[in-house]
């Protein structure tokens, strides 16, 4: 199960497993996306290539606009994989 | 004006395969293949013309046959054969792994190989009409492109279920490309129907290549990314052992040493974080993005090899069923070494 939504805060809220079944429904989501945008990974429990692809296309787009995607509460493990994976400079970590 | 004419004529025969060359570079979404390395490609195909120039006038004078029937019966299979002994490198090594960098490796050494050959025609006959170098330029040099470059996708193709490395998937794939540059040259007595024709598939037949290439090569990076992940976790947080992947490793106690183990454990990790690294680098490159650089990934390679070399022969045929450094995988420590 996957929920994608603001919130109060501001930022994204992703909970769930974003796996390539639920990847469409983050794009479209996502594309809506603006400026500098904070997502949430705390609730989320498992995020598959596709989810990570969806990332990386979002974050060009708002790169080429002056803005940016900021990841915060990241797993350890995950945190591990974008790491080793070479997203370190492409993303901001929180 | 003869020097204008001789570049009208060079630039009619040797452009339209340049072009379509670069077309297929610049199609490659996961940048596969560094400009460097085409370059080396058609470098390796002007020498294989070179090399074909000998060996054909030499089997010429050795069948006693006459030059369209040697065109048609001999030559198509001694110039795949040779245009093909680049590939079939590139190939077994693991340098070209998937369709699409295949595909582009082998238009190139094709495109080396007809310009060598324009280039000696032209020196040859200077004073033939513009039509010829039209038809040398859109029909014959794209054939020869298009030829290795099926030459390369079939192998790959063939090579899945068999193993790019074993025999049969080349003779089979160098007959077919031996007989597509047969029927080509045996219907040059129609030189604009053969050229015409040539310019009606190749696009398409390439078109169809690309699509099943990047449709694979997602699927793999995909996968690939995933299993690497998951296994990546389970060996941090010590979980391993009670996985089938665990339960195999322990299995292989019973015929190697416990240290022999421990470095099996060791690369097996390695080979996670490794893999990681070259699909996250082929995921951002179709964003346009360069992965930041990895100040530790040559002395990773360097501990990949040293432990490939303390786990031996026979450990590394026992931890093939869980490596991730094998078949197409294989090709990531090229990409790696390329970044180190």
């Amino acid at each position: 199960m996957f929920a994608i939504g603001w919130h109060d805060n501001g930022s994204v809220r992703l909970e769930g497993r974003l796996d390539a079944a639920s990847a469409p429904q983050a794009r479209e989501f996502l594309t809506g996306v603006q400026g500098i945008c904070r997502l949430d990974f705390t609730r989320l429990d498992y995020i598959a290539s596709a989810g990570l692809g969806i990332l990386i296309a979002v974050q060009r787009r708002l790169r080429d606009d002056g803005g940016g995607l900021v990841l915060a509460g990241l797993s350890p493990h995950l945190r591990e994989v974008l790491g080793l994976a070479g997203f370190e400079g492409i993303f901001e970590f929180e | 004006m003869p020097e204008l004419n001789v570049a009208a004529r060079a630039a009619v025969a040797c452009l339209p395969v340049l072009l379509f060359l670069a077309s297929l570079v610049l199609l490659d979404t996961f940048r596969l293949v560094r400009r460097r390395r085409v370059a080396v490609a058609l470098l390796a195909g002007g020498v294989a013309a070179l090399a074909t120039y000998f060996v054909n006038t030499a089997l010429l004078d050795v069948t006693g046959l006459p030059p369209f029937r040697f065109a048609v019966l001999v030559a198509p299979l001694v110039e795949e054969t040779v245009k093909g002994a680049y590939l079939a490198w590139l190939i077994t090594t693991r340098r070209a792994g998937f369709l699409v960098d295949t595909a582009i490796l082998g238009f190139a050494v094709g495109a080396g190989f007809a310009i060598v050959e324009n280039a000696y025609y032209l020196s040859q006959l200077p004073d033939a009409p513009l039509l010829v170098w039209a038809i040398r330029g859109l029909g014959t040099a794209l054939m020869h492109g298009g030829v290795t470059a099926l030459l390369g996708l079939m192998v790959q193709g063939f090579g899945e279920r068999r193993g790019a490395g074993s025999g049969r998937p080349w003779l089979t794939a160098l007959l077919i490309a031996a007989l597509l540059h047969a029927l080509f040259n045996r219907y040059m007595v129609q030189p604009v129907v053969a050229t015409a024709l040539t310019l009606a598939i190749l696009p398409g037949a390439m078109a169809v290549a690309w699509r099943l290439g990047e449709r694979r090569l997602r699927r793999w990076l995909g996968r690939g990314f995933d299993l690497d992940s998951e296994l990546l976790g389970l060996i941090r947080d010590g979980q391993v052992t009670t996985t089938p992947v665990g339960r195999y490793l322990q299995s292989l106690r019973e015929s190697f040493r416990p240290d022999v183990v421990a470095d099996m454990l060791c690369l097996l990790r390695l080979q996670c974080e490794l893999s990681l690294r070259a699909k996250g680098t082929l995921l951002l490159r179709e964003q346009g993005f360069a992965p930041t650089r990895d100040p530790e990934l040559a002395a990773k390679l360097a501990e990949v090899r040293w432990l490939e070399k303390s786990v031996g022969h026979a450990g590394l045929l026992a931890l093939r069923p869980l490596a991730r450094w094998h078949g197409a995988d294989a090709w990531q420590r090229h990409l790696l070494e390329e970044q180190s």
